[in-house]
């Protein structure tokens, strides 16, 4: 190629590789960097030391968060997937077409609507002095408390990922082939067998998806579990604030933050890699 | 077909219109309380309803670090909208139109930040805004807004340039035109439905970024910043009613970009 040419090609190529690099790439690599330098007198110094990551292995309360984070993230994943997948499936194989594009743009809605602000929307609801325990005095039942509880961050889990989830499965059901099914009705294949010998496996590669999606968006998040279950134990993303906010210990929140990063990649590169494979039998 | 519709059909169909109504209930309840209560005479949910009024919304006037906080929500939001709206489309015509070594990389990099959870991309842009000693405020929320949002307008514009003819620019070229010329009149109006989209969107989401705004913005909040500072003690409507008006805008917003992007399909074809 020319040399023009070769100029004309990285003025439109480098913009965003370079913003990118300098406000993305760069800042990652400093927080590795910074995970292996020294506090001292609440100042950071580019001493290097593996204190950090010892500290963070063996200390119990580190490995404590760590796990639980993972419980969180892998029951919220499961209950969003058995939630979404009814839904998915009403929304592909029974509504009516012209429904549908209603049903994806409310899907679609939450997206472009503050996390936060709903999740704070959630409070008002489930308080002590909020709407369901309003409900439950008036009607003459006792007290529910869900604030600050595991349930609690559950809930907002589900109002981050539920919506994506069934966003996804839905277009990986709507893609099946409706001959694959009639010809198992046909066939005499009692629904069940329908359920899981074709429609299941043909989604798989959205339910890996959508399983991954999920996993991600959950071992990060910080306000359901800050805002809606008290923040007490903490999970990681609260480990991070905490180590910044209360002691500002920069490179331990940086060892949690590469820990979690390492975690998603891993997951990312797993679910992914299922995603991909192809099925025995399949073409 | 219909035929073999036993009661048991009936029952299934039944029970998964019933979920997903209930489905959707759940989807839509936090954003209907929301709107409901930020009207609401009373500082706590009561049942009945207590009373129709105006005044958290009044009370958010008459509040200094509210509008304060609207209008550097106001800023970012624009800057983030044109920045990454240009950056992205670049990128996107780009890929879309060169192969090159290292193809595979540049895709990677260009997706990656959405993928990365929003509390490390604060985090480490905290940092190094630091170690630069560059003190954040709200030129920092741009930049960190900007590599969470510009991936999206660089999809937007990639799904629009994969639809086009690329025959059209090479026919351009062939009568003569340079490359400012080809893509000032042959790309662009085909790509402007695009890129007004992706401004649309891209301000949408920068609008209710709260992380990256928490981390970096310091003294100087977005108005998500702003709300989150309200949250500590207990129920307060002021917020429902901001978080209302928030919402209104953001929808407002994503429906103006999908009327665009679907009238903008239909004259092409």
């Amino acid at each position: 190629m020319p040399f023009a040419d070769r100029l004309v090609m990285l003025a439109w190529g480098a913009p965003l590789a370079l913003w990118l690099g300098a406000f993305f790439l760069a800042p990652l690599l400093l927080l590795v960097a910074m995970s292996f330098w020294t506090m001292e007198n609440y100042q950071l110094s580019p001493t290097p030391t593996l204190a950090n990551w010892t500290d963070f292995f063996s200390i119990p309360f580190y490995a404590a968060g760590y796990l639980r984070t993972l419980a969180y993230a892998t029951t919220a994943t499961a209950a969003g997937i058995l939630l979404a997948f009814p839904m998915a499936f009403t929304l592909a194989f029974k509504l009516a077409p012209r429904w549908r594009l209603v049903a994806v743009l409310m899907l679609v809605a939450p997206f472009f609507s503050s996390y936060l602000v709903r999740t704070y929307a959630w409070r008002v609801v489930l308080a002590n002095n909020g709407i369901v325990n309003a409900v439950l005095g008036r009607l003459g039942f006792g007290h529910v408390t869900v604030l600050d509880t595991p349930l609690g961050t559950l809930i907002g889990y589900l109002t981050y990922t539920f919506p994506i989830l069934t966003l996804i499965l839905f277009t990986s059901l709507a893609s099946i082939d409706r001959s694959l099914i009639e010809a198992s009705h046909n066939l005499g294949g009692a629904r069940a067998a329908t359920l899981f010998k074709v429609i299941l496996p043909s989604a798989r590669t959205g339910l890996c998806l959508a399983a991954t999606f999920s996993f991600v968006l959950t071992f990060g998040d910080f306000i359901a579990p800050s805002l809606l279950g008290g923040g007490r134990p903490p999970t990681m993303s609260i480990l991070i604030i905490d180590t910044v906010k209360s002691e500002s210990n920069w490179p331990g929140a940086a060892v949690v933050a590469e820990v979690m990063i390492a975690t998603l990649v891993a997951v990312t590169l797993v679910g992914f890699g299922l995603a991909s494979r192809k099925s025995r039998g399949q073409p | 077909m219909t035929a073999r519709r036993s009661a048991a059909d009936v029952l299934i169909d039944t029970s998964l219109f019933a979920f997903t109504a209930l489905a959707f209930g759940f989807i839509a309840l936090p954003i209907v309380v929301l709107i409901v209560f930020s009207f609401n005479v009373d500082r706590y949910p009561s049942i009945p309803w207590a009373g129709t009024s105006l005044k958290w919304y009044r009370a958010l006037l008459a509040d200094p670090g509210i509008l304060d906080a609207a209008r550097n929500t106001a800023m970012v939001g624009a800057s983030v909208a044109v920045l990454s709206t240009l950056l992205g489309t670049t990128a996107a015509y780009f890929s879309n139109r060169w192969v090159f070594r290292g193809k595979v990389v540049y895709a990677i990099l260009t997706a990656a930040p959405p993928t990365v959870p929003l509390l490390i991309l604060g985090l480490s842009l905290l940092v190094f805004l630091n170690q630069i000693n560059l003190s954040g405020g709200l030129a920092g929320v741009v930049l960190g807004q900007t590599v969470l949002c510009s991936p999206f307008a660089m999809g937007l514009t990639m799904l629009r340039l994969s639809q086009m003819d690329n025959r059209l620019e090479e026919v351009s070229w062939n009568l003569g035109a340079g490359e400012f010329t080809t893509f000032r009149h042959v790309v662009l109006p085909q790509l402007l439905p695009a890129l007004l989209v992706a401004l649309m969107l891209t301000f949408a989401l920068s609008l209710d970024e709260f992380i990256i705004a928490w981390f970096v913005s310091g003294l100087e909040q977005t108005l998500p910043v702003k709300i989150y500072t309200m949250l500590g003690g207990s129920v307060n409507p002021q917020i429902n009613a901001i978080g209302t008006i928030v919402f209104c805008t953001s929808q407002i917003l994503v429906a103006c970009a999908a009327t665009v992007w679907w009238r903008s399909g239909k004259v092409r074809r």
